[in-house]
């Protein structure tokens, strides 16, 4: 059996964190969610630094692109220069700015999604990140 | 969305790791396998297992990728599809000495429009 999928959500929005809870939770495949609020926890977190030194590594980070303190895009230049992560990011906006994908393509983001988001997204995505990019850990 | 949408957009992207790359490439969807071979990320040995995919148009895209060794072009180039062989000798970056031999193609097509890429790099027939 497999690991539940620990996910990092990084949303600001109150509505749109449960909209995106509520399509992980349709999705039927298991996960443990932890919603952070802006950039600079997402960083936090990610380098297990206060107050989340003894939180699990995430498996996959659903990224707004538009959070107070740091936005995505901040986020994703931050962590590019922290060197490359392995974790798979799937950046979320309700943005139809070409410039903005690009730029955030250009900065490692492995995949995008509209908002608001559905579980026929959502889907597809944890399974490929579960059987695909972590096929290691499967049993 | 489908599997293969999701799929289809990780085949395509630079930033997917070699690993997922590898995997995808064993799709049973020729347009993934298609994304694959044209993604600038997917490594030396995935596109050498590519060489025998089924699908022509799987192939034709791989003879378009630049990390592929001349020498497996020159194999593309007498790949039994001719629509494969006709597809390299139209690409105005393929190699002359693959257009070289495309030009002397069983199939005439194949052989003409090598000669007319050949001259369109400068290059004159007798």
């Amino acid at each position: 059996m497999k690991a539940p999928i620990q996910v990092l959500l990084a949303e600001d929005n109150p509505d749109d964190a449960l909209l995106l809870k509520e399509a992980l939770a349709d999705t039927r495949i298991d996960h443990v969610l932890t919603t952070v609020s802006d950039g600079t926890e997402v960083l936090a977190y990610l380098a297990g630094e206060a107050p989340f030194e003894s939180t699990q590594k995430p498996d996959i980070l659903f990224l707004d692109l538009n959070m107070p303190k740091m936005g995505g895009l901040d986020v994703l230049q931050e962590l590019n220069k922290r060197g490359v992560s392995k974790i798979p990011i799937v950046v979320l906006t309700v943005s139809n700015d070409k410039e903005e994908i690009l730029q955030a393509l250009k900065l490692r983001m492995n995949y995008y999604i509209r908002k608001p988001v559905d579980d026929s997204q959502l889907k597809p995505l944890l399974s490929l990140i579960s059987d695909m990019w972590y096929p290691q850990e499967a049993s | 969305m489908k599997s293969n949408d999701v799929y289809y957009i990780f085949a395509g992207n630079p930033n997917t790791p070699c690993l997922v790359l590898e995997q995808l490439a064993r799709s049973q969807n020729e347009q993934i396998r298609r994304r694959i071979v044209e993604n600038e990320a997917t490594e030396l040995s995935t596109l050498l297992q590519m060489m025998d995919d089924s699908n022509p148009e799987v192939r034709l895209a791989l003879a378009s990728n630049p990390k592929l060794p001349l020498i497996c072009l020159q194999a593309l180039a007498r790949d039994y599809s001719e629509d494969v062989r006709f597809g390299i000798a139209e690409n105005a970056n393929t190699h002359l000495s693959i257009l070289w031999i495309l030009a002397e193609d069983e199939n005439p097509l194949v052989a003409t429009r090598a000669k007319k890429t050949l001259l369109a790099r400068g290059i004159l027939f007798n």
